[in-house]
C-alpha cells in the first residue's frame, strides 16, 4: 500500500514539474525579472528534478508536506480542513446511490424482461450518461429556483448537502443498479437457487435469503472502488455547488500551480482510497464465511 | 415469483429520500437584512495579508479593510486618503503630510512609523506586492521627519511612485511585529471602513463595519464574500436572492439577468485590455508595414459587434481611456483588407506568410476567446497571414514568452492603467524588452513617468500614444468592461470607475 502511494506521488510530482514552474503566475504580471529569479531559487526550482523529488520523499516521511505557495501556509492543515466536507458529500452520495440502486437492481433482476426491468435499465443508462454537472444544474433549477426550498450552493447545514448529495448519488446510482441487477441475475441462474425453488420454498425466501445475500457480496468490493469514482465526481460536484471540499481545492491548486497542496491531496486521496479498499476486503471476510477459512 | 416486494422496497426508498428533502427544506427567508451585503466571487481570497498575494480577486475584497496613502478618484486623478497632502521638496523627494487622529482597528495609532514600516515591508524579500516592483525600480527610501510628516525619495524623478502607493497598504507596526510574518494573515488589521471577523477558506470571508472609521461609519454593517467558482451557480445564487452582487458574469448569462425584474447588470469600463503581441525584433513582424497590415486586416468592430454583443471598446495603442494623454482622435486602424495586402506586398510578402500564434484560453476576464481567436485567424488568412494556433495553458505561456521566440502571441492586461505605469512593463526595453526595443519609446516613457506636475503628463502621453500607434507595436484589439450582476435593490455606483475593486463602503440597499 505504501509503495502504491509513493509511486502515485512520484508520477504526480514529475508530471506537475514537467508542466513548467509556477513562479511567474504566483508573482503576477507586474513582477520584475530579479524577483522571478529570487523566488525560483527560494522554492528550489534550480535543482535537478530527481533531487527535488528525493527531497520531497524525505520530507513526507518526516510528515512535512511543505508550505502552500498560494496561501503561504503549511499545506497539510489546508487539505485536512477540507477533508470532512468531501467525506460528508461522498458518504451522502453513497447512501443515495445505494438507496436507489439496490432495490431497483434487485427488482429488475427478479422481474427480468418486464416493463419495470426495462425502465430500470433505461433509467440507469440515463443516469450514467448525464454529465454530473448537468444533473447538478438541473437540481438547482428545480429545487432552488422553481420550488425555492433549497439553497443553490454553499456549505454549513444539512439542507446544503441535499442537492450535491443527490447529484453525485444519481451519477453513481446508474452504474450500481446495473451491477446489482447483473449480480442477482447471475445468482438466480445457479444450481442452488434452482434447488431452493424445487424444495418448494416461498419466492420471498428464495430471492432474499438465497439470491440477494449471495449476489450482493461482490457488490461490496465494488462499492469500495465506487468510493474512488465518487471522489472523482466530487471534483465536479464541489465546483458546481461551491462545496468547500478537497475536489474544489484540487482544481484551484492545479490551476494556481500550488504543487505542495496538489501533492498533499494526491497523498491523502491515495491513502483514503487504499484504506477504504482494505476495509472492504476485511468486511468481505466477515460476510463471506468461505474466505474466513483460508 | 415475488412480484411486489422489491418494487415496494424501491418505492419506499424514493419516499424516504423525498421525505428527507421535504424535512430539511423549509421555505428560505429570502429577504436579507438591509444592512448586510453578500457578494459572490469566482474565487476565494488567497491571503488576508495584503503583502502576500498578487491576486485581483483578493485585492477586490481586501480594499475594504486596508488603505494606502492615496487612491484614485472618480476622474482618475489621485486623491488623498491617509496622506492629507503632498508636495515636492526636490525632483526626487516628496513630502507627505499624514492625516492625524486615525487609529487602526486594534487601536494602534496611525503615524509616520507605520508608513516607513509598511513601505519597507512591501519591498523586503518574501513578500509579494505588485507595486513593490516599482518601489524597487525607483529605489524608494522613507525618512521620518515627525510623527505626521514623512519624506519619500526616489533614485530618479518617478511619478509612478504615487499610483504605486495606492495599493501599498498601511499596516500597524507594533501589532504586525508582535504576531509575526505568518500571524498577520490570521489577525489582519488595517485602517479601512471594515474590520475582519472571520475567514473560512472556500466558504466565506466576513467583515463588519468599523464604527470609528475616519470617513464616517459605513451604511452597510456586515459584508459576506462567498467564493462560488461555477458561473451558473453564481447566477443561480443571485436569482435565488442568496447574494446581492456577483462578480464574473459570462456573456451567455447576460440575457437572464437583463430579463429578470429582480436583477440588474452593473458594467464599468476598464476591464482587461486584450491584445495580440507581435515580435518586432525578428521574423515577419520585424517589418513595421507587416504589423500595420495585420492591424488593417482584422475587423475589430465586427468582432465586438458579432461575438461580444457590443460589449467592448476598440483600442488604438496601449492606452486606456483613463491613461493620461489618451488621444481620443486616434482611432483604431480601420478594417481595410486591400490596404493590408498592399502593405504586405510593399514589405516583399505579396503571397503572405505562415506564422505560429501562441495563445492560451485562460485569459482572466476575457470573454469568448476561442471564438475571437477563430475570427481573427480567418480574417488574417484572407490577406495572406496564415496562422497556426499553438495553444497552451497560462503557466506554460508565461514561461515561454520571456524567451522572445514567439512571433505572435495573445495576452491580456488586467492591472491598473490609470497611471500609465503598465507601459514600463509592456514596452520599456529595460524592464522586459522581449519583443520590442525602441530607444525613442524608452526615452518617452522615462519622460512620461518623470514628469512631476500631473498637468504636464498628458502632453508627453499623447506623443507616446502616437508613437506606439504608428509603430503598430501590437495587433491592437479591445478593452472589455467589468460586468457584475446585482439584485435590483443594491445601490452601487463605483467611484473610480476603472478598477475591479468592490468598495462596500459605497454600497447601500433599498
Amino acid at each position: 500500500m505504501l509503495s502504491v502511494i509513493l509511486v502515485v506521488i512520484g508520477v504526480t510530482f514529475v508530471i506537475l514539474h514537467l508542466s513548467g514552474d509556477p513562479v511567474r503566475v504566483l508573482l503576477g504580471p507586474e513582477a520584475g525579472e530579479t524577483q522571478v529569479a529570487d523566488a525560483r531559487r527560494q522554492f528550489g526550482f534550480d535543482d535537478p528534478l530527481p533531487a527535488q523529488l528525493w527531497r520531497h520523499y524525505n520530507r513526507i516521511l518526516r510528515g512535512d508536506f511543505g508550505r502552500s505557495w498560494r496561501f503561504r501556509e503549511p499545506a497539510l492543515p489546508i487539505v485536512l480542513q477540507r477533508l470532512p466536507a468531501t467525506l460528508i458529500l461522498t458518504t451522502a452520495a453513497l447512501a443515495v446511490s445505494i438507496a436507489i440502486a439496490v432495490p431497483l437492481g434487485v427488482a429488475a433482476a427478479a422481474r427480468r424482461g418486464s416493463v419495470a426491468d426495462s425502465l430500470t435499465i433505461a433509467g440507469a443508462l440515463a443516469g450514467q450518461s448525464m454529465p454530473v454537472f448537468w444533473i447538478g444544474i438541473l437540481l438547482v433549477l428545480v429545487f432552488s429556483l422553481t420550488l425555492r426550498i433549497l439553497p443553490t450552493s454553499g456549505y454549513g447545514s444539512i439542507r446544503h448537502v441535499v442537492l450535491p448529495g443527490l447529484a453525485l448519488g444519481a451519477y453513481s446510482a446508474g452504474r450500481l443498479a446495473r451491477l446489482v441487477r447483473a449480480q442477482v441475475l447471475d445468482v438466480l441462474g445457479q444450481d442452488y437457487v434452482r434447488t431452493a425453488w424445487s424444495k418448494g420454498l416461498r419466492p420471498r425466501v428464495v430471492l432474499y435469503k438465497h439470491a440477494v445475500r449471495a449476489g450482493l457480496l461482490p457488490v461490496i468490493t465494488l462499492l469500495g472502488l465506487e468510493f474512488g469514482t465518487l471522489m472523482g465526481g466530487a471534483i465536479v460536484v464541489e465546483t458546481v455547488f461551491a462545496w468547500p471540499g478537497i475536489g474544489l481545492l484540487a482544481v484551484q491548486s492545479i490551476t494556481g500551480r500550488d504543487y505542495p497542496v496538489v501533492l498533499t491531496i494526491v497523498f491523502l486521496m491515495g491513502l483514503t482510497f487504499s484504506l477504504v479498499n482494505l476495509a472492504t476486503d476485511l468486511l468481505y471476510t466477515r460476510l463471506d464465511p468461505r474466505i474466513r477459512e483460508y | 415469483m415475488p412480484r411486489n416486494h422489491p418494487l415496494r422496497l424501491s418505492a419506499l426508498a424514493v419516499c424516504l429520500i423525498t421525505g428527507l428533502i421535504v424535512a430539511v427544506s423549509m421555505p428560505l427567508g429570502r429577504a436579507q437584512s438591509l444592512t448586510t451585503v453578500t457578494i459572490a466571487l469566482p474565487n476565494d481570497a488567497v491571503s488576508m495579508d495584503p503583502m502576500m498575494h498578487s491576486h485581483t480577486i483578493t485585492s477586490a475584497q481586501l480594499v475594504n479593510m486596508y488603505e494606502g496613502l492615496v487612491e484614485f478618484g472618480r476622474d482618475g486623478r489621485l486623491r488623498p486618503v491617509l496622506a492629507e497632502s503632498w508636495e515636492h521638496v526636490s525632483t526626487t523627494i516628496w513630502r507627505f503630510h499624514l492625516r492625524q487622529g486615525i487609529k487602526f482597528h486594534n487601536g494602534e495609532p496611525f503615524d509616520a512609523r507605520s508608513v516607513k514600516y509598511s513601505i519597507e515591508r512591501a519591498m523586503s524579500p518574501g513578500f509579494i506586492v505588485p507595486a513593490a516592483f516599482y518601489h524597487r525600480l525607483a529605489e524608494v527610501k522613507v525618512a521620518i521627519v515627525n510623527p505626521y510628516i514623512v519624506l519619500i525619495s526616489t533614485g530618479r524623478p518617478f511619478n509612478a511612485l504615487l499610483p504605486a502607493l495606492e495599493n501599498t497598504y498601511m499596516l500597524p507596526p507594533v501589532h504586525a511585529e508582535a504576531v509575526g510574518r505568518d500571524g498577520f494573515a490570521r489577525a489582519p488589521v488595517g485602517t479601512g471602513p471594515y474590520k475582519y471577523v472571520e475567514w473560512v477558506k472556500d466558504q466565506r470571508l466576513v467583515l463588519e463595519a468599523n464604527p470609528d472609521y475616519w470617513g464616517g461609519a459605513p451604511k452597510i454593517k456586515r459584508v459576506v464574500f462567498r467564493p462560488i467558482p461555477d458561473v451558473s451557480a453564481r447566477v443561480a445564487a443571485l436569482r435565488a436572492g442568496e447574494v446581492d452582487l456577483s462578480m464574473g458574469i459570462d456573456l451567455e448569462f447576460l440575457p437572464i439577468i437583463e430579463r429578470s425584474p429582480e436583477l440588474k447588470l452593473l458594467t464599468r469600463p476598464g476591464g482587461p485590455l486584450f491584445y495580440i503581441g507581435l515580435n518586432t525584433l525578428r521574423g515577419p513582424f520585424a517589418d513595421r508595414r507587416v504589423r500595420q497590415a495585420a492591424n488593417y486586416a482584422v475587423d475589430v468592430e465586427g468582432i465586438i459587434k458579432n461575438i461580444l454583443g457590443g460589449r467592448a471598446t476598440p483600442t488604438a495603442g496601449l492606452f486606456s481611456a483613463t491613461t493620461p494623454g489618451y488621444d481620443r482622435r486616434l482611432n483604431r486602424y480601420p478594417y481595410d483588407p486591400q490596404k493590408a495586402k498592399q502593405l504586405l506586398a510593399e514589405a516583399g510578402l505579396p503571397n503572405g506568410f505562415d506564422v505560429d500564434w501562441y495563445v492560451t484560453y485562460l485569459l482572466p476576464g476575457t470573454q469568448k476567446v476561442r471564438d475571437v481567436f477563430q475570427a481573427i485567424q480567418q480574417q488574417l488568412a484572407q490577406v495572406g497571414i496564415r496562422t497556426t494556433l499553438r495553444v497552451s495553458d497560462n503557466v506554460t505561456l508565461a514561461n515561454f514568452l520571456p524567451r522572445g521566440e514567439a512571433p505572435m502571441f495573445s495576452f491580456s492586461w488586467v492591472q491598473e492603467m490609470a497611471s500609465g505605469r503598465h507601459l514600463l512593463l509592456l514596452i520599456h526595453s529595460k524592464t522586459r524588452g522581449w519583443y520590442y526595443r525602441n530607444p525613442q519609446a524608452d526615452a518617452l516613457i522615462d519622460e512620461f513617468l518623470g514628469v512631476l506636475n500631473p498637468d504636464d503628463q498628458p502632453a508627453v502621453g499623447r506623443k507616446l500614444h502616437r508613437l506606439l500607434y504608428d509603430d503598430a507595436v501590437h495587433l491592437f484589439m479591445y478593452q472589455e468592461p467589468h460586468v457584475y450582476g446585482a439584485r435590483a435593490n443594491l445601490v452601487y455606483d463605483p467611484k473610480p470607475p476603472f478598477e475591479a475593486l468592490l468598495r462596500v463602503v459605497q454600497m447601500d440597499k433599498k
